[in-house]
């Protein structure tokens, strides 16, 4: 490679003849006089070019020949394109006027930048003013419901959350559906350290045709990010801010204090009368009212206060944010500072987000055709929090509700477990010890971050036609986590409350680099008027490593706090009996390397007619060496009708191109290691010989599949970009479809084969659908005006072939795996979309009707189907009234018979979730009046199912974990078999009373000890979002430059401020955990342990010195 | 001209800042290959470990599910209805869902580890090390490690034939996921013939148990000949085989009459195995390596039981000498042992005294009181009637379906509060190992293959062994001496079996031999008829009389006390030996309960409250309202529910014990179905060479 480079370097400095130059100048300005400082002059038809000064200035240097005929092109974003003829002027002077399209902007594509009516193939973009425009903490999440084809769907409210970008759905299943992110030409794994106001633009390429370029990289988009350069002029200080308060939307109701005992008293009694009886003792209730002096029993809970635990873990919360940034340069070199410090408290206890950034970028001109540009962006951030579920109860957050809801004081019996002892299991939802607020207050996870990225690129205009440049990036990252859990988090209690151990403590770290090299040649074909080709063609390397290492150790002594633990990880419990109670290890990562090769030709013939060709080949060091190689074509044409001479008459008209395109492209989104057979450490093994535990090793369990090879998606793509009626409307239609082949799938192979699964390339899917985006100016005044903007998609995704070995079945096992019934509730099909939810169709409750009742036996009528034995599991209270091994009982969930064999079993599950949305999309009003601006962003999904797992684990009996907890406050009026009369708890089995009891049931009788699956719990998950609503105030300019400011902005605005949906839990926005329970395959649309998003109200400043 | 050649030379230099291949080649060291993994003994057993660890894991599941509560002994704890693997247990009352977690992971489980040892043998075969011993008939490290992949092998293809019947079988290492594309069920015979076979051969190159540093947490030779022994009489004995299958030149004996494409037969050549097993299991009992039958109670007066100090040296997390093998549980990580298989608790999860136990593992009453000889030292050791409550004190035992101190009569072998070093930290956490082949399970195959073949003074001298410490020296004349010399043919054999039970019970190895030796109609029968009786008697009279002349009744009597009242200085009691005249009769008969006495310093003494429960009525029959009765509750005994909760609960103790093989099968002389489907799974991915049989869903 050396000697590549520098044979590379000899032709640069030796192959180059310079020609005697001469010098134009001139001056650029708006309508108005003000020099627009930052435009960009060029000769048409070469590289040769530079940018005005703060004072509007320029200077361009060029050969004589170049200079021959020349016409020079003049540029501004938001002002409308001009050239002009040089002749044999050398000095030019020109006025731009304001653009009222955005034909002219300039759209980032891979490798370069074309201007939007260039275009040949399909991005949508978005300028950083509408990401800064929205107060969050992650700016890809500011994206949300403003690109067409581009889903964004944030995890949940938890601070740091995970942002995903869907673009056109994702032709995965196993492997990562993210869009490849390139922020200034550097590929990055995410955005979110990014702050919003150092963003220039975001592109986001959709189809072959702009994505191919990035090979086997592109299959899913990609995003591209251009953060804020520096403008020639005088030093500009900017500097942007906001506080946020930040407030819940919505807590779920649960029981008062009466229900709550009385729920439990029955459901304890159901389960054995030592539940009951201990129940009875804590509260002073039934038989133990007398004991404890309750002369009241338990009415005196009537008039009791209940807490729900919810609010005592989840609350207000208060943010902050600021960016200041100093920009400033000359013709020759440009330069910006940018710092920003960001501070998001979590509305739950415990949780935060806090992300300091600093960035530089510089361009330097060295000569007419030597350019020199860096940049640098560090950023440290740090997450807290922990929302990792338990099965059967979700996150510590999303099951706090479970909680005793009555304060100890207000407790009259017993609640010692000493001598209650059979409360002893249930400490985590009686003692005030385990309250959940304890809890989060007792386990931090805290895990940091800190990158550096830099980027160096010397650009080299070899003649007028011919430019070179070479970029070399290198990033940097070290993460670390330190988690603590302490003793109430670990049960390092005794029995009279006080730490035996302080807690647990691991800290893991891991970093790596990533280097990338590209070279590239672009080529301005010298041609006549009517014809302009460009091509480009370059040579890319990556490569990258990784390593960690991690410790823990266990039972710290009484008294450590967190730091002391971590500042002496060896003071852990040294425990003579030999049980281990530290351990560490270290990972070396397995290198990512790719090499590849890339050329773009783009034609036009009068501007009319277009053609965009561009192939790249890949070499990726994760496959198998006769598999390494993917090659991706792709070809787009457009057609400009709007200049061809028909047209010209049509005068409403102001710009119409038709977009055609077609090509492949690649996903390498897989680990390195699954082509060959590879061992690894499993650390110490619970097995041990004289109780020492032993060192071990494993195969991996997925089978080693050498013939692994890439996912290759072909898209097409229909396109129609219009302007209409004087520039006012605007719009996109794209029409697509993607299929991607050779499927990467996680396929599971018989287990006889000793392993559990291989990757191999089966399967295909495929999404075809609509974007339609339109963007109005209702009115256009100088004090006044209005527009608006909307984006609809409709996509539909579909599994089209699955290997015959894959019967897509997996589970979430939210409900505990082995117990969950149906085990596996999430399925792929084919011909249907990725995540389907199947169980059980619930149809209401065994009523008495359903029973002849004999002697205090209700026996299931014939005709009316039972339940088979395993499906709900015991319903506790009910075994001794009715037959042995008959399962329905009044009030039992019931579910319907699909195939009608008399039996609801097995064979009666069917899908009963649809989680893919007809369609998303968004829209947006911007208003100005004079000083004042408003606007307001929605976004909403339509058609799709949420998979309400959170609900369904509150409603079932789940024994030892259910019992004594708080329950839902629709739980109060569910189903009864016992009644409370006089003071005393009292089953009720004559089938009139049973039936006058439960008169107004809204529920069945929530007793059954496993969890079910079903209808009952899938919703739809249909919203309309008023997501932000932001209205500011510029001062007047004349007013504020008196005191020396350049503008001055003050906003306020509300994020989430209005959600239309008929879900009924916390948000139908959910993407939590896609793979809950180690799930193989997506599972879209759970909601089981959500953190849940804030309203935020949120007061900005925008200053510019 | 000259631009051309610019693009010309661009991109000349563009293709030729190509790189090396080797540059794509990448790995991580974290990552090994097999060539570092076998280097040396030391990474090797590595492998082993990871095995031993899977090992410990896959097996537990159906373990829990059917061995331990599914024999004419052994039973559950909660209601038939309560749980889906009461149907799998009870011979499928319903159809199964044949893509059960616990029947997928179990199949999974072995096949891994028998890949796993596949993977091992093949590689330690290429050591010069390796074929250098073998060459010289002497045993290494190499070649030990070597026959304990063999040991994984035959013990994990055991496993699936036991449960599943006829299943691919694969000697050599799958590495590519194609190698089963034309995998078939392989006759149980033949994997028989060839995981035996291939024991005897690798067999004198491994270590006795106590030789080269090997415990019973490994497999050892002494291991590997007890389970050819005991793979032989599996072999040898009765099983449930497909009409639909082809056996080869097999012929059988069959027994009963053909039901769902199935028949109960064994092999007409059986005897052939019961000399194989003979052989091997002679070969243990002749040459035990360091372990033997424990005889003699070394802890000196008051406990006088060797047959409770095997399951005492569990307790002490110490190997029992008596132990074939066991698998190596660790303290703080995990046990069922007591949790599931033990004294149930009605502790915490955490901080309890002892901390919950759920009782998974329960005893019939009908062969609790009716087939224990009274004077049978193993009965108390062996089932318990009082639970740990949680906070240091005994809690009877209550009929009712459900876990913890509900449940009815349960494991008594392994306790917390018997532990030399209880773990309060957290439930299921004891790490009290699983002992999976014990000498005196030896011994009895051994007198069973012995009386099989003819040889019936052997087979009495072996029986001897074990009967023999069950029994005090006072009874050793009538109780074993005279019971053993009046016994021959089939009376022989059905002692042989009952001393299984009697001795073996709690363990989960009963429902497997009843199975094998063509025994469980009648066996399902019997208990039945028994447990109903039972039934019957209690709704009848209140009570019930055992042949044996024990009663159960509705109602007994307890009182909670102090022991130091009763001038007792221990709240665990041992083996009773008191007079029943005694004022500490009450408290220490039954024998083998009582609390910990290590939780002083939590604030349980003995000589603090009423931790002890004195029991009267167990076995006697006390009419309520009877001046006993009342005498009993003026010196401050409580009535207390007992049979009645049987009463109450008529169906778990009579009807639903084995549902799916109702009294009409019996008569019928339908096979009794009890193996375990394959999964769609299995099914689907063979091509159409795999198909479930005995009337499962395909």
């Amino acid at each position: 490679m050396k000697k590549n480079l520098l044979f590379w370097l000899m032709l640069m400095l030796t192959s180059v003849t310079w020609a005697q130059n001469q010098v134009i100048k001139g001056h650029v300005s708006s309508e108005s006089g003000v020099p627009l400082s930052g435009a960009s002059v060029k000769l048409q038809g070469t590289n040769i070019g530079t940018q005005t000064d703060s004072s509007g200035g320029f200077t361009l240097e060029a050969s004589v020949a170049n200079l021959k005929d020349a016409v020079l092109v003049f540029n501004y974003t938001g002002y409308v394109e001009q050239t002009q003829v040089l002749g044999t002027a050398r000095t030019v002077n020109i006025t731009l006027h304001p653009s009222e399209n955005n034909l002219n902007d300039i759209v980032v594509i891979g490798y370069g930048t074309v201007k939007r009516k260039d275009l040949t193939g399909s991005v949508a973009s978005v300028s950083g003013k509408d990401i800064a425009a929205v107060p969050v903490a992650n700016a890809a999440q500011a994206l949300q419901g403003k690109l067409p084809g581009v889903s964004v769907t944030s995890q949940d409210g938890r601070p740091g959350a995970d942002i995903s970008i869907r673009v056109r759905g994702g032709g995965s299943i196993s492997q990562s559906n993210e869009p490849l992110y390139i922020v200034d030409g550097f590929p990055v794994s995410s955005i979110s350290d990014i702050p919003g106001d150092q963003i220039q633009s975001v592109d986001v390429l959709k189809d072959a045709a702009s994505t191919a370029i990035y090979g086997s990289r592109g299959a899913n988009g990609v995003v591209i990010v251009t953060t804020k350069s520096g403008q020639a002029g005088k030093v500009k200080i900017d500097y942007d801010g906001y506080i946020q308060f930040n407030q819940p939307v919505k807590y779920l109701g649960t029981l008062g204090a009466y229900d709550y005992i009385a729920y439990n008293w029955a459901y304890a009694s159901a389960i054995s009368s030592a539940y009951a009886k201990a129940w009875e003792s804590l509260w002073a209730i039934g038989d133990s009212a007398a004991v404890y002096g309750n002369t009241q029993g338990i009415d005196h809970y009537k008039s009791v206060a209940a807490t729900n635990f919810s609010k005592a873990t989840y609350g207000n919360s208060f943010s902050h944010n600021h960016n200041l940034s100093i920009s400033g340069g000359t013709a020759n070199t440009k330069y910006i500072l940018s710092g920003s410090y960001l501070d998001n408290d979590g509305m739950k206890v415990n949780s935060w987000y806090k992300r300091a950034n600093a960035s530089f970028k510089l361009n330097q001109k060295v000569s007419n055709r030597l350019n020199l540009s860096f940049n640098s962006r560090f950023t440290s951030d740090q997450t807290a929090g922990n929302e990792s579920t338990t099965s059967g109860k979700g996150s510590i957050l999303s099951s706090a509700y479970q909680f005793r809801p009555i304060a100890t004081e207000d407790v009259l019996g017993t609640l010692n477990d000493q001598i209650n002892t059979q409360l002893g299991l249930y400490d985590q939802v009686l003692q005030d010890a385990y309250n959940p607020y304890n809890l989060m207050k007792d386990y931090l996870p805290v895990s940091y971050s800190r990158t550096l990225f830099s980027n160096a690129s010397i650009t080299w205009n070899v003649t007028k036609d011919l430019t070179a440049r070479s970029e070399l990036g290198y990033n940097l990252y070290w993460n670390k986590a330190k988690t603590w859990s302490g003793a109430i988090y670990n049960n390092y209690i005794d029995a009279n409350g006080d730490e035996t151990y302080a807690g647990n403590a691991a800290i893991s770290t891991s970093e790596g680099w990533g280097l990338r090299w590209v070279n590239t040649l672009s080529y301005q074909v010298p041609m006549n008027d009517k014809h302009n080709m460009n091509i480009v063609v370059g040579q890319e390397v990556n490569n990258s490593g990784s390593e960690g290492t991690s410790m823990y150790g266990y039972k710290y002594p009484a008294g450590f706090t967190a730091d002391r633990a971590f500042a002496q990880m060896d003071q852990y419990y040294h425990d003579p009996n030999g049980t281990v109670n530290y351990g560490f290890s270290s990972s070396t990562g397995t290198p990512n390397r790719l090499t590849s090769y890339f050329g773009r030709v783009n034609y036009s013939y009068l501007e009319r007619y277009l053609i965009t060709g561009t192939f790249r080949a890949d070499q990726s060091s994760r496959f198998a060496p006769t598999h390494r190689s993917g090659y991706f074509p792709a070809a787009a044409v457009a057609w400009r009708m709007d200049k061809e001479s028909f047209m010209q008459n049509i005068h409403w008209v102001n710009n119409l191109k038709l977009r055609l395109s077609y090509g492949a492209v690649g996903n390498d989104g897989i680990s390195a290691n699954l082509w060959k057979t590879q061992w690894s450490s499993d650390g110490l093994t619970k097995y041990s010989i004289d109780e020492q535990q032993l060192s071990a090793y494993s195969p991996a369990s997925t089978i080693a599949n050498p013939n692994l090879k890439w996912e290759t998606t072909i898209t097409k793509n229909l396109g129609l970009d219009f302007t209409l009626f004087n520039n006012r409307l605007s719009g996109t239609i794209d029409v697509y479809k993607n299929k991607t082949k050779n499927l990467l799938l996680l396929t599971s192979i018989s287990a006889i084969s000793g392993f559990t699964s291989t990757y191999d390339n089966v399967g295909s899917t495929s999404n075809k659908g609509i974007e339609v985006s339109f963007s109005g100016d209702l009115v256009r005044n100088k004090e006044f005006s209005l527009s608006a903007a909307i984006n609809v998609n409709i996509n539909k995704s579909r599994v089209d072939a699955l290997a015959p070995n894959v019967n897509g079945l997996y589970t979430t096992a939210w409900g505990s795996g082995n117990v969950m019934q149906p085990t596996y509730d999430y399925i792929l099909e084919v011909g249907k979309p990725v995540g389907q939810v199947r169980g059980f169709t619930y149809a209401g409750w065994y009523t008495v009707d359903d029973f002849t009742y004999d002697n205090g036996i209700y026996t299931l009528k014939s005709g009316v189907p039972d339940i088979a034995t395993g499906i709900i599991g015991d319903v506790h209270g009910t075994d001794a009234n009715k037959p042995s091994g008959q399962v329905a009982y009044p009030g039992v969930i019931k579910f319907k018979d699909v195939n009608g064999d008399g039996v609801v079993d097995g064979n009666d599950v069917g899908i009963i979730g649809h989680m893919t949305p007809k369609h998303t999309g968004g829209f947006s009003l911007n208003s100005t009046y004079k000083g004042f601006d408003l606007a307001l962003n929605f976004n909403w999904s339509y058609g799709n199912d949420v998979y309400n797992a959170n609900y369904l684990a509150g409603t079932y009996g789940a024994k030892e974990d259910g019992l004594y907890r708080n329950r839902y406050s629709s739980l109060a009026s569910a189903y009864k078999i016992y009644d409370i009369q006089n003071g005393q708890l009292t089953f009720v089995t004559d089938p009139s009373a049973l039936q006058a009891l439960n008169a107004d049931a809204t529920m069945f009788l929530p007793y059954h000890e496993t969890p079910v699956v079903s209808s009952f719990g899938i919703e739809d998950g249909s919203y309309l979002r008023l997501n932000t609503v932001t209205l500011g105030y510029s001062l007047p300019e004349n007013l504020v430059k008196q005191i020396g400011i350049g503008r001055l902005r003050v906003y306020a605005s509300v994020y989430n401020a209005l959600t239309i949906t008929g879900y009924s839990g916390l948000d139908p926005e959910v993407n939590t955990n896609t793979s809950q329970g180690g799930a193989q395959y997506p599972t879209v649309g759970l909601d089981f342990g959500s953190y849940p998003r804030a309203r935020s109200y949120t007061f900005g400043l925008n200053v510019e010195f | 001209m000259k631009k051309l050649l610019y693009i010309l030379m661009g991109a000349l230099i563009i293709t030729g800042i190509s790189c090396k291949k080797e540059f794509l080649d990448v790995e991580s060291p974290s990552a090994v290959d097999e060539d570092f993994v076998f280097s040396s003994t030391g990474e090797s057993f590595k492998v082993l470990s990871g095995m031993y660890e899977l090992w410990r894991g896959v097996n537990n599941n159906l373990f829990y599910a059917l061995d331990i509560p599914g024999s004419d002994a052994e039973t559950h704890p909660e209601a038939f209805a309560a749980q889906v693997r009461h149907v799998w247990e009870s011979l499928y009352p319903s159809e199964p869902n044949i893509d059960e977690t616990n029947f997928t992971s179990a199949w999974a489980g072995w096949y891994q580890i028998a890949n796993r040892a596949n993977i091992v043998m093949e590689a330690l075969a290429q050591k010069t090390e390796y074929t250098n011993a073998i060459a010289a008939g002497t045993t290494n490290d190499w070649t030990q490690m070597y026959g304990e992949a063999a040991v994984f092998r035959a013990y994990s293809y055991f496993q699936l034939v036991r449960y599943f019947g006829d299943v691919p079988y694969f000697t050599t290492t799958i590495r590519t996921a194609s190698q089963t594309d034309s995998a078939k069920l392989t006759s149980r015979d033949q994997i028989y013939d060839g995981e035996i076979n291939n024991l005897i051969k690798v067999l004198p190159n491994m270590y006795r148990l106590g030789q080269g540093g090997i415990t019973a947490e490994r497999f050892s030779r002494t291991f590997a000949e007890g389970l050819i022994g005991k793979m032989a009489l599996f072999a040898g004995g009765y099983s449930l085989r497909r009409t639909d299958f082809d056996y080869g030149a097999a012929t059988f004996t069959q027994m009963g009459i053909e039901k769902w494409n199935a028949k109960y037969v064994r092999l007409t050549n059986y005897k052939d195995y019961y000399q194989i097993a003979k052989t091997y299991l002679q070969a243990v009992v002749d040459n035990p390596g360091s372990a033997y039958l424990i005889t003699t109670d070394t802890r000196g007066a008051g406990y006088d039981n060797p047959f409770q100090l095997n399951f005492q040296y569990n307790m002490n997390l110490e190997v029992s000498p008596e132990s074939l093998y066991e698998i190596g549980e660790t303290q703080g990580q995990f046990s069922e042992r007591p949790y599931a298989f033990g004294r149930p608790s009605g502790g915490g999860s955490s901080n309890a005294y002892p901390c919950k136990s759920y009782g998974q593992s329960r005893i019939y009453p009908a062969f609790y009181y009716g087939e224990y000889d009274p004077r049978d030292k193993r009965r108390d050791v062996t089932v318990g009637v009082s639970a740990n409550s949680g906070s240091c004190s005994e809690k009877l035992v209550d009929f009712t379906p459900g876990s913890r101190n509900l449940g009815g009569l349960f494991n008594n072998k392994w306790d917390d509060s018997r532990m030399m070093n209880p773990y309060t930290a957290s439930q299921r956490q004891s790490g009290i190992n699983w002992p999976q082949m014990r000498m005196s399970d030896v011994i009895l195959m051994l007198a069973e293959a012995d009386a099989e073949l003819g040889d019936e003074g052997a087979a009495k001298t072996e029986l001897t062994k074990v009967r023999s410490r069950a029994f005090s020296q006072l009874d050793q004349a009538t109780k074993v001496t005279a019971y053993i010399g009046a016994l021959s043919g089939d009376a022989l054999k059905d002692a042989i079996y009952e001393e299984r039970k009697l001795e073996l019970a709690g363990e989960g190895l009963l429902r497997y031999d009843l199975i094998r030796e063509g025994r469980l109609p009648a066996a399902i029968k019997s208990i039945r008829d028994r447990e109903t009786a039972m039934v019957n008697g209690l709704m009848t009279n209140g009570y019930y009389t055992f042949d044996n002349g024990n009663q159960i009744s509705n109602y007994i009597w307890v009182k909670a006390v102090n022991v130091a009242d009763y001038g007792m200085t221990k709240m665990l009691t041992n083996e009773c030996e008191v007079d029943t005249t005694d004022a500490t009769y009450p408290i220490r008969f039954p024998g083998w309960r009582g609390n910990c006495d290590l939780w002083t310093s939590s604030g349980f003494t003995d000589a603090s409250g009423n931790r002890n429960l004195a029991i009267k009525g167990l076995f006697r029959y006390i009419a309520p309202g009877s001046a006993e009765a009342i005498a009993l509750e003026a010196a401050g005994y409580v009535k207390t529910a007992w049979g009645i909760n049987i009463v109450n609960n008529a169906s778990q103790y009579s009807s639903d014990i084995f549902k799916g093989y109702p009294d009409a099968y019996y008569t019928a002389g339908v096979p009794p179905r009890y193996l375990l489907p394959l999964s769609t799974e299995t099914i689907s991915q063979s091509n159409g060479l795999i198909t479930n049989g005995y009337g499962f869903e395909q």
